[in-house]
């Protein structure tokens, strides 16, 4: 009966201590759990778990769209905007394309410069990574027979270890709750 | 595999468009089983239950199997393997040189019955592919050899498995379908063209519905997939 009582107590002890100080990995997904490898506007390779080690905050998209992405880039600067200069600068601002046949690298560099998008990384690769990436994201997107693509409007909050923070699905939604989410994290892993 | 011929096909959810080629392809005869599946896990210890991530495979993928490589008396090597994710379907049958249907070419083959490429208007076939979604899933699923074939001799596309498709996720649809038809604006940009080609389609509205449900780590009981080859 005592060695019941005291293993119920040190179980309820060992509840208090956070898993990664017991050097446990964390059992929540991570997105950089793939290995797919994309290229930027300087056509240089990144690996995806390369990613990994800064806060994030990431949407998909494609740069012919002309309808939501332009809406999804203006939401993401309102929150590079919201986190004042001294935050924004250790969040990774990324963008990924989900049409890598229209979106080369140098149509992403020519994106990027265009709508000024200063120290982001875009990133493209091939149909099937996309297709993977966006399936682990949980954002869903459909070509049309005109050409287009229907997509889900999801911008993410990663944290350095891939764990999705937040997500902001709305088109136009405040900023407030992706900056707070950051703001959190950023507390959590200052950055260099 | 067998050889499922090029066809004109129209996709469930598009009111609007014409049909479209379909390319010849190749298709598994069966779906994948506990067997195959073992082999597979055998040589690739990434993808052994105890390895999986769960970004990729959910809590309970592979967990009716007794351990990492013994499928145990609820996996019987010949039936059909389930509770396996897509990230491990995908895995699996790029190892084979193969891949998922997209949801067209899947449907393109289940249309067909024992004597029709395209059955999709017989009441008959229509119902006996309801009936099955009416029962409940066996406790122990029957061995992948007691499935007919079907005209291009594809065996067990109705009757065994619910089977992954490699677009899955792209059925913009939102979650909350008794809100009425229309697809929330704000959440999906180009949403207002997507709708329902053919509602007296029962059973496809329901195989549609099941897979917007899915995301892809999961690890369903009744579950699994086939692969195919472009031609």
């Amino acid at each position: 009966m005592l060695t019941r009582l005291l293993q119920l107590l040190i179980g309820a002890l060992l509840t208090l201590i956070p898993p990664t100080a017991m050097g446990a990995e964390p059992s929540a997904p991570s997105i950089y759990d793939l290995d797919s490898v994309w290229r930027d506007g300087s056509n240089q390779p990144h690996r995806f778990s390369s990613l990994a080690g800064k806060v994030r905050v990431l949407a998909m998209g494609f740069t012919s769209c002309q309808f939501a992405c332009p809406r999804i880039v203006a939401d993401m600067r309102a929150i590079e905007l919201g986190l004042g200069p001294e935050a924004a600068k250790k969040v990774g601002f990324t963008f990924i394309s989900f049409d890598p046949a229209r979106d080369t690298p140098s149509v992403l560099a020519r994106y990027q410069k265009q709508n000024a998008l200063d120290h982001w990384l875009l990133l493209t690769a091939d149909t099937d990574a996309a297709l993977e990436l966006s399936v682990a994201l949980g954002i869903k997107y459909q070509p049309t027979p005109t050409g287009d693509i229907a997509h889900s409007n999801a911008i993410l909050v990663i944290s350095p270890t891939g764990q999705i923070l937040h997500r902001q699905d709305s088109l136009g939604a405040k900023p407030d709750n992706a900056i707070k989410a950051i703001q959190k994290a950023l507390q959590r892993n200052p950055a260099e | 595999m067998v050889r499922v011929p090029a066809t004109r096909f129209t996709p469930f959810f598009s009111k609007n468009s014409e049909p479209r080629n379909l390319a010849a392809f190749e298709m598994d005869v069966f779906p994948v089983t506990n067997g195959d599946f073992l082999k597979f896990v055998t040589a690739n210890p990434k993808w052994r239950k105890s390895n999986a991530k769960p970004l990729l495979c959910e809590a309970t993928y592979l967990s009716h199997w007794l351990s990492d490589l013994e499928p145990g008396p609820r996996a019987p090597l010949d039936a059909p393997v389930t509770q396996v994710s897509w990230f491990a379907a995908r895995a699996y049958l790029q190892s084979h040189g193969k891949r998922l249907p997209s949801t067209d070419e899947w449907e393109a083959a289940a249309r067909a019955d024992a004597t029709m490429a395209d059955a999709s208007g017989n009441p008959d076939f229509a119902r006996q592919i309801l009936s099955w979604y009416a029962k409940p899933t066996p406790d122990l699923l029957p061995s992948v050899h007691t499935a007919t074939a079907n005209v291009f001799g594809i065996r067990g596309l109705h009757g065994l498995v619910w089977e992954w498709v490699n677009d899955f996720n792209n059925a913009i649809t939102t979650g909350e379908g008794r809100s009425g038809s229309s697809i929330d604006g704000d959440f999906f940009c180009g949403a207002g063209s997507i709708a329902s080609a053919d509602p007296s389609n029962y059973a496809a509205f329901m195989r549609y519905a099941f897979r917007a449900s899915l995301k892809g780590n999961f690890c369903v009981p009744n579950l699994g997939f086939r692969g195919i080859r472009s031609l």
